[in-house]
């Protein structure tokens, strides 16, 4: 069975294999970031990631509670 | 994060906290089932570290963190025309604020100094608190613990 994305238990190997994965990543500085839209918590609100550059710098930090 | 982002935020500069899937879920906050389920995790996690920045939820698939590098705390300085400033494996506010400053300076004399843009890379290198992580996981469930650790 494959690791789900939203994972009920955290697999050491797999994830670290993420890590490795990303100095292959093609979205290297130069590059330009894809857009998607995500849901702003406080307004339920759609936002969409280039609105966040459309007027300057955006500081993007992914991660969550856990 | 936080307070970098205060004191940014008169330099035109955003800032917001991409909400992903949990890291390293457990008894207490489990993986995501549902949006629902990620709102109610993502509402925990603004209240108990008093964030001030926009969260901004992916959606449940994950489309948008997987699209970026699938890591757990990354972070990127992304400018306009959605060119990438900065991109890196972790989140180092000293890092951050050093690069933020470079991309400030360089974006505002690229026309007067005619500056050319070309791409570096640097090894960096962190100290992970290991009781404040054992903490956050113990918060988390005792599976969140094993999981990590190992059974012991």
């Amino acid at each position: 069975m494959g690791h789900d994305y939203n994972y009920a238990v955290f697999d050491m190997k797999a994830e670290m294999g993420k890590f490795a994965e990303f100095q292959d990543h093609p979205l290297h500085a130069g590059r330009q970031a894809p857009d998607y839209p995500l849901e702003e918590l406080d307004t339920a609100n759609t936002v969409h990631m280039k609105d966040l550059w459309a007027s300057g710098l955006v500081v993007i930090e992914f991660g969550s509670f856990t | 994060m936080e307070s970098m982002a205060a004191r940014y935020a008169d330099r035109s500069v955003r800032s917001a906290f991409l909400y992903t899937r949990e890291a390293h879920p457990g008894e207490h906050y489990r993986h995501h089932t549902s949006m629902d389920v990620k709102r109610h995790h993502a509402r925990a996690f603004k209240d108990e570290f008093d964030v001030k920045r926009a969260i901004l939820l992916d959606d449940l698939d994950g489309t948008a963190h997987r699209a970026y590098g699938w890591l757990p705390n990354m972070t990127l300085i992304i400018g306009p025309g959605g060119i990438i400033h900065y991109k890196a494996t972790w989140t180092d506010p000293a890092d951050i604020e050093d690069a933020l400053n470079y991309a400030l300076d360089a974006l505002a004399r690229r026309v007067k100094d005619r500056l050319l843009p070309y791409h570096s890379e640097r090894l960096k290198w962190r100290l992970r608190d290991e009781d404040k992580f054992r903490a956050r996981l113990e918060k988390n469930g005792p599976q969140a613990v094993t999981d990590f650790y190992g059974k012991r």
